[in-house]
């Protein structure tokens, strides 16, 4: 029995020593080291940041700028986006979906300028090349975001939390020379198959013409026509060649926007009349791209109580790829640009390019007649502002545009009888003004 | 450890040389002090583990095979002092009678918590709280931490939710920690016992059952709970939010004891809201200038949703044993409809208890239970808190028939959102099925005279399986919804206690104690969602896969302690500790840490000049203490990394950083304590227990808000402080007592401050939707957000007559927030026209902290008759009325002050309700949640045996929270939707409320 006993005491002694282990690995999640410094971690962050991107930042970019400049409207309610969508002073900067927007294009910047900083783990100097080229490309996509929304904004991540802000124009403008390095990087080099495999998955991403379109769009928004021309071209050298974001039913990695937009019950709704006051401009019933990107239905917004529409276009199924830009827009940012230096004729050559197009690879097809209205700078403007905000529908560009464009100021009070953007930009999100001291007082509206 | 096992080789080895020589025979009879036997007493010789019981007649014979003069024999039973006697001879036969004195504050019961070995309490620095069994079984609780309502100074035992065994939280003297759950640590007969509350498929709200609800009430002989860092040197580093130890039956030697009990219960909804009933609609709801009205028919969807509840309790168990071998077993079976609708829970168990006597010195106790329960849930703010039964009443206008058509289809009632609740009680099916076994080896040596030498094992295991299943073609859901959870969860615990009992000199007693422990837990679970189901298919595989996760969480945790204790003239006691704790959630540099601890305590009523002092306080006793205590678990295992999530996209891997950034610098919190106290009795007819204690919390630990901008949202940091402070008080009087009439009455009294003293400058939201704050200088979790704006007169400011949104309606305050961290720092600003303008300001409106709380128990014997009443106050606090407030609101018209605007000839503004509503005055919501609750009714009576086989036969009829007194709007103010999350408390959103429970039942002895 004392045998018995004196084994059973050791035991329960003995037992314990091997087990002493205090150090356990985490078997769910990948170190922050481990990421940084192997290429098989740079190959997935840089894949995990376009999932962000696609699912969460893209998101937020469309449905802000939807809500704002009046191409949604909400149908089901929730104080989030009923916020947004009358706009005004009734928007707090404690809005969520506020939050997010702002969030996740700092995520965004982050795991972007992450792989910017470890491109050497890659030994291939076109492997390198197009880690770093494709971390620039989304670093400006999210500079180019904030510059849509915000006033000021910090231009690179601090992880101190005390980032110091700078103005939107120079935001573009870092944009724009991480776009002009990112082409400079790569001229010269091939992306490797190996890269366009593992990194963008598919075919369907032209990381040269997408650079040079984002190029494009950032030089159109400050300004700089002659550049936006020649980079707008060089996004349409290969008029074939196009640039997805990819999704797929599951795993959170369906179309965002079909889940909001389709998938019932749906919270947003696109407005009637690509969300045009109809006392000003309905678009002609045969605009193919109404066809395109709407469908009758017979309902009204919960609160605006104005008419919406069945989505189509790129957020009907689940799994829908998303473009990153359309070729329209870098047709139209050309128009634009030759209008604004005063080359009318050149203009509306390149706006009835999308007034006529019928061979659109995302079939984004007006067939249309030409432009005959008034052959000035103000007329065929205002016919490219009306032809970006059906060709670009809700693809988070409205918000812009309509500033850009001189749309007329957001009423006060806010209110529903209008149909102008209801803000000019937002109000600095509550997380960021509660935690960095730099914040800058909020816009007036 | 090296050293430990050493001694216990020497132990061992010393323990054999013992050999028997003589025989001491000691008999006599134990009776109270009119005289009446006592039976059950335990007889035992001091030090060392042979004893035994008294009979039905109160008589006891002890034998000792080869005692070492002088034998102490000491007499223990519950409710009475420990008597001694010192007998100077070691052989022959000793006649030896007692009487034994009352005890009205269980002083000389023996505890174990905290302590090393047992310990009378009179000998402690700091005080215990002990529950016997019996008290919880007449508590008509479900679970057992819900029987500790009301009996316990200092704790805060709230049910989060009236499903059937919904979640309950524990906090004992306030908040402790905000980050992690602040809830004690629970033992089991020494194993260390999960109580987690695991929501593996959405059902929301607190719905999900804590793993205690596994352990069967009727089981539980006794429990002990400890409060704090100054108590708990030998729990160091889990302690800081208190231990609750809970022991179970063991049998006794004698004849088989078989013990059945049957009852059945009803539960009801004790009151229901009233909703909108008014008889029209507006054709506008958003216009407020436009009054417009059309005729509808309103309905009530509660009278449906809820429903009484049936339930039955049934279990058996024996116990007996002879002079080596003891055992208890028992099984028990329990059923309980919810107050929903189709929601119930059953628990099935089986337990085994073995007590060995090896040798003569060497004790084996085998404990192990068996559970399998299992509930159907109904969700009640379940996935995406769309379709919760109660949560969509309020989203919802009702104003259409819920009821299904004769095809069986379930109409939209108005906001195809949120589910049609006839539906979600009719059709949903959420189940959660756990089998869980709990076992432990516990080897007590005592091989020297005065060395004691403890060795547990133990193991907590369970499996939980979680089902959700959304038919396709439901309002909410028309593409259905799978999901299932399961989850294996394993703790195991070893432990070594040595303890070394030995007099120094005739007046200085000395006891040393060195433990070791070490515990390991892991938990896997994994969970997988789909919808597009195929028709009739409710299993996950038929659809698209929406969610999957796999994950694996493993910890340990090793430490060990030092005590001692020194007894001068068995009436002042000095104890010193230390204590070494490492856990391996903290990184290597913070991983090991030292918690000391100091008490003493000294019983002035045994000094000699006490006599001829204060004749009629026959004890008094001051005790004080001073100790330290960690969190070493209050980060998860892998928290303080910066982990890269893995994401799969179109065939890719990828990874995304985790939106929390990593800390390897984290350290734990450190909780020091200084509690100090008194314990009186007067006549042994009145006892009086007073506690004042002060903890402070440093280097708490905080997941911390970042700016966005540094491309993550938040961190785990060390920063700041928090404070408790407060007092206890119990009084226990024995009112009458005669031989036919026992009155006695047990008033509790606890009331704690909690303060967050430091957050290095911060303040932020800790949850409530952004409404419960953690703020310097305040309470955890106060409420704070939208107030009314009001004149100078502090009416409400309302809106001009011509204000486009609507006149006369009531706009929430603002100005200039200067500093959102410093409440006073807000200007209110007015505009040209006296109306508010600028931002919306955020002020204070409110604190869920209870100012105090009180229980009042009455318990009365006649004859065969028993009464027991428990009435338990909570005073002075808020809840935020999270359902008023949807209810206000026009999106979905649902409320009963809603439809007041719409009454025929009402005065009140069109848009009040939803200006208040949607503008999220708080103030508004944040109602007084100060309740009296009659918590436990109970009376029995016990008959006379009808047969000789028949040993007793008692019934009881007893009502569970049949009485509230409240002002509180809602169903019932003692609910907390985050369950036991620590900073946000008093939040009430669509929650079960806490049935009213009547029970019958029969209890026979044989």
């Amino acid at each position: 029995m004392t045998r018995f006993l004196r084994f059973l005491l050791l035991g329960a002694v003995l037992c314990t020593v091997p087990a002493c282990d205090l150090s356990f690995d985490n078997p769910n999640a990948a170190g922050e080291s481990e990421v940084l410094s192997t290429p098989d971690g740079l190959r997935a962050l840089a894949v995990g940041m376009r999932r962000t991107y696609a699912v969460t930042t893209y998101n937020a970019v469309v449905r802000t700028s939807g809500l704002t400049a009046r191409e949604f409207a909400v149908v089901v309610g929730f104080t989030n986006p009923q916020e947004i969508e009358l706009g005004g002073d009734v928007l707090p900067p404690e809005n969520g979906i506020l939050g997010t927007l702002w969030s996740s294009n700092y995520r965004v910047m982050d795991m972007a300028e992450q792989l910017i900083a470890n491109v050497e783990v890659f030994s291939d100097p076109a492997t390198q090349a197009s880690f770093r080229a494709y971390g620039h490309l989304f670093k400006a996509m999210a500079l180019g975001n904030l510059a849509q929304f915000y006033e000021q904004y910090p231009i690179s991540i601090d992880p101190d939390g005390d980032a110091t802000f700078e103005s939107r124009e120079r935001g573009l403008q870092e944009a724009v020379s991480l776009l002009e390095a990112a082409l400079g990087v790569l001229s010269g080099q091939t992306v490797p198959t190996s890269f366009q495999r593992s990194v963008l998955g598919t075919d369907d991403f032209d990381l040269v013409q997408t650079l040079n379109a984002y190029l494009a769009r950032y030089q159109n928004m400050l300004g700089n026509q002659a550049e936006a021309i020649s980079a707008a071209q060089a996004a349409l050298a290969d008029p074939s060649a196009v640039s997805v974001f990819v999704y797929e039913a599951g795993n959170g990695n369906e179309n965002p926007l079909f889940l909001q937009t389709t998938e019932e019950p749906a919270t947003l709704r696109p407005l009637d009349n690509f969300g045009f006051d109809p006392a000003e401009f309905v678009v002609p019933f045969e605009d193919g791209r109404l066809a395109f990107y709407l469908e009758s239905r017979d309902e009204i917004g919960e609160s605006s109580r104005l008419p919406v529409e069945t989505m189509r276009g790129f957020y009907d199924t689940i799994d829908e790829p998303i473009p990153l830009y359309l070729p329209g827009e870098m047709l139209l940012i050309q128009a634009e640009a030759q209008a604004r230096q005063g080359n009318l004729g050149a203009a509306v050559d390149l706006l009835n390019q999308v007034r006529t197009k019928t061979d659109d690879p995302f079939g984004v097809n007006a067939g249309l007649s030409a432009y005959d209205g008034a052959q000035t700078p103000e007329a065929v403007l205002e016919d490219i502002y009306r032809n970006r905000r059906v060709e670009l529908f809700l693809t988070g560009l409205s918000l812009e545009d309509s500033r850009r464009f001189a749309r007329p100021a957001p009423p006060s009070p806010p209110s529903f009888d209008s149909f102008n953007r209801n803000r000019n930009f937002y109000p600095y999100p509550e997380e960021e003004r509660d935690n960095n001291p730099n914040v800058p007082a909020d816009p007036a509206g | 450890m090296t050293v430990l096992r050493f001694l216990i080789v020497l132990a061992l080895s010393l323990g054999m040389a013992s050999t028997a020589t003589a025989q001491l025979t000691v008999s006599g009879t134990v009776s109270d002090e009119d005289g009446v036997p006592l039976p059950g007493a335990t007889v035992s010789a001091a030090g060392t583990i042979t004893g035994t019981t008294t009979d039905m007649d109160g008589r006891y014979t002890l034998l000792l095979p080869a005692p070492e003069a002088p034998v102490v024999i000491e007499v223990r039973f519950i409710g009475y002092r420990t008597a001694r006697e010192t007998l100077s001879q070691t052989s022959g036969t000793v006649d030896l009678d007692f009487t034994m004195e009352p005890d009205i504050l269980g002083l000389s019961e023996v505890v174990v918590t905290g302590t090393s070995g047992q310990t009378e309490r009179r000998q402690l620095g700091n005080s215990i709280s002990t529950v016997g069994g019996d008290a919880l079984a007449e508590s008509g609780a479900t679970d057992l931490t819900a029987g500790l309502s009301g009996k316990i100074t200092g704790a805060l035992v709230t049910q989060t939710s009236g499903s059937p065994a919904g979640s309950i939280s524990v906090k004992l003297r306030g908040n402790s920690t905000i980050n992690s759950d602040a809830e004690p640590l629970y033992v089991i007969d020494g194993v260390i016992v999960d109580n987690s509350s695991n929501e593996l498929v959405t059902v929301g709200n607190g719905g999900v059952q804590n793993r205690l609800v596994d352990i069967n009430p009727g089981d539980i002989d006794r429990i002990e709970v400890l409060k704090g860092a100054a108590a708990a040197a030998i729990y160091g580093s889990r302690a800081s939010n208190g231990v609750i130890q809970i022991f179970t039956k063991r049998g006794q030697a004698g004849a088989p004891r078989v013990t059945y009990s049957s009852s059945v219960q009803l539960s009801e909804v004790r009151q229901t809201l009233r909703v909108n009933e008014a008889p029209f609609e507006w054709v506008d709801p958003t216009d407020n200038l436009n009054l417009e009205k059309i005729p509808v028919e309103r309905f009530d969807y509660q009278d449906y949703i809820f429903d009484e509840g049936l339930g039955t309790d049934q279990s058996l168990s024996i116990s007996g044993g002879s002079d080596r071998t003891t055992y208890y077993i028992s099984g028990s079976y329990f059923f309980n409809e919810g107050i929903i609708r189709n929601s119930d829970f059953n628990r099935t168990t089986l337990r085994v208890n073995v007590g060995q006597t090896l040798t003569d010195w060497a004790v084996l106790n085998i404990n192990t239970s068996l559970t399998r329960s299992f509930s159907n849930d109904i969700p009640t703010g379940g996935e995406g808190f769309f379709d919760g039964a109660i949560t969509t009443l309020q989203f919802q206008p009702h104003s259409a028939d819920a009821n299904a058509n004769e095809l069986g289809e379930y109409p939209n009632i108005g906001n195809s959102f949120f589910g049609n609740p006839f539906e979600i009680v009719d059709r949903y099916q959420y189940s959660q099925e756990i089998n869980r076994f709990i076992g432990s080896v516990n080897v007590t040596l005592t091989p020297l005279p005065g060395l004691s030498v403890n060795g547990i094992m133990g193991y907590d295991t369970f499996g939980q399986l979680a089902r959700g299943f959304e038919p396709v073609g439901t309002v909410a859901q028309s593409v259905g919804f799978s999901s299932r959870g399961d989850l294996t969860r394993k703790l195991f615990n070893a432990d070594l206690n040595v303890v070394y009992n030995t007099a120094l000199s005739d007046a200085v007693a000395s006891t040393t104690s060195l433990g070791g422990t070490y515990q390991y837990d892991q938990s896997e679970s994994i969970q997988n969602s789909a919808n597009n189901l195929g028709p009739i298919v409710e299993t996950v595989s038929g659809g698209t896969i929406i969610s999957s996760s796999d994950f694996i969480s493993t910890r340990s945790l090793q430490g060990a302690f030092l005590q001692q204790t020194i007894g001068l003239n068995d009436r002042l006691f000095f104890t010193v500790a230390g204590r070494v704790d490492a856990s391996s959630v903290f990184g290597e540099d913070n991983r090991v840490q030292f918690y000391p601890k100091v008490g003493g305590s000294w019983i002035m009523s045994d000094e000699p000049f006490w006599d001829g002092f204060v004749d009629t306080v026959d004890l008094f006793k001051l005790r004080a203490s001073w100790g330290q205590s960690g969190n070493l678990t209050g980060i998860g295992p892998f928290e303080r990394f910066t982990n890269y999530n893995p994401v799969a996209l179109d065939g890719l891997p990828g990874v995304i950083p985790s939106t929390a950034l990593g800390n390897p610098d984290i350290k734990p919190e450190t909780q020091t304590e200084l509690e100090v106290g008194f314990d009186l009795s007067v006549l042994g007819r009145l006892g009086v227990e007073f506690t004042f204690y002060d903890q402070t919390v440093d280097d708490l630990l905080l997941s911390r808000t970042l700016s966005p901008s540094t491309g993550a949202a938040s961190q785990i940091q060390n920063v700041g402080q928090l404070t408790n402070r407060g007092v206890e008080l119990l009084v226990r009087a024995n009112v009458v007592d005669t031989r036919d009439l026992d009155v006695n009455l047990t008033a509790i009294y606890s009331a704690n401050r909690n303060e967050v003293t430091d957050l290095d400058g911060d303040g932020f939201g800790i949850g409530g939707f952004g409404s419960q704050w953690a703020l310097e200088g305040q309470p955890l979790g106060v409420f704070y957000w939208r107030a009314y704006a009001r004149d100078e007169n502090g009416d409400l400011l309302l809106t001009p007559s011509d204000d486009p949104s609507g006149p006369n309606l009531p706009q929430a305050e603002r100005g200039d927030q200067v500093d959102v961290t410093d409440p006073d720092a807000a200007i209110i600003r007015r505009d040209e026209n006296g109306q508010p303008t600028g931002a919306l300001l955020r002020i204070l409106v409110g604190d869920p902290n209870p100012d105090w709380t009180g229980s009042l128990i009455t318990e009365v014997d006649y004859r065969q008759f028993g009464f027991r009443m428990q009435w338990d106050a909570v005073q002075g606090f808020d809840v935020f009325n999270w359902n008023r407030r949807n209810y206000d609101r026009h999106n979905y018209r649902g409320g009963f002050e809603y439809g007041q605007e719409l009454e025929e000839g009402s005065t009140i503004p069109k848009g009040t309700a939803n200006a208040r509503g949607s503008g999220l005055i708080t103030e508004e919501y944040v109602e007084d949640g100060s309740f009296v609750k009659l918590r436990e009714i109970a009376l029995s009576y016990t008959l006379t045996p009808p047969a000789p086989w028949i040993q007793s036969v008692r019934l009881t009829l007893s009502g569970r929270n049949l009485i509230s007194i409240d002002d509180y709007r809602g169903y019932d103010p003692e609910i907390s939707i985050s369950g036991r999350d620590t900073g946000v408390r008093g939040f009430d959103f669509g929650a079960v409320p806490i049935p009213r429970s009547y029970s019958l039942g029969v209890t026979l002895g044989f």
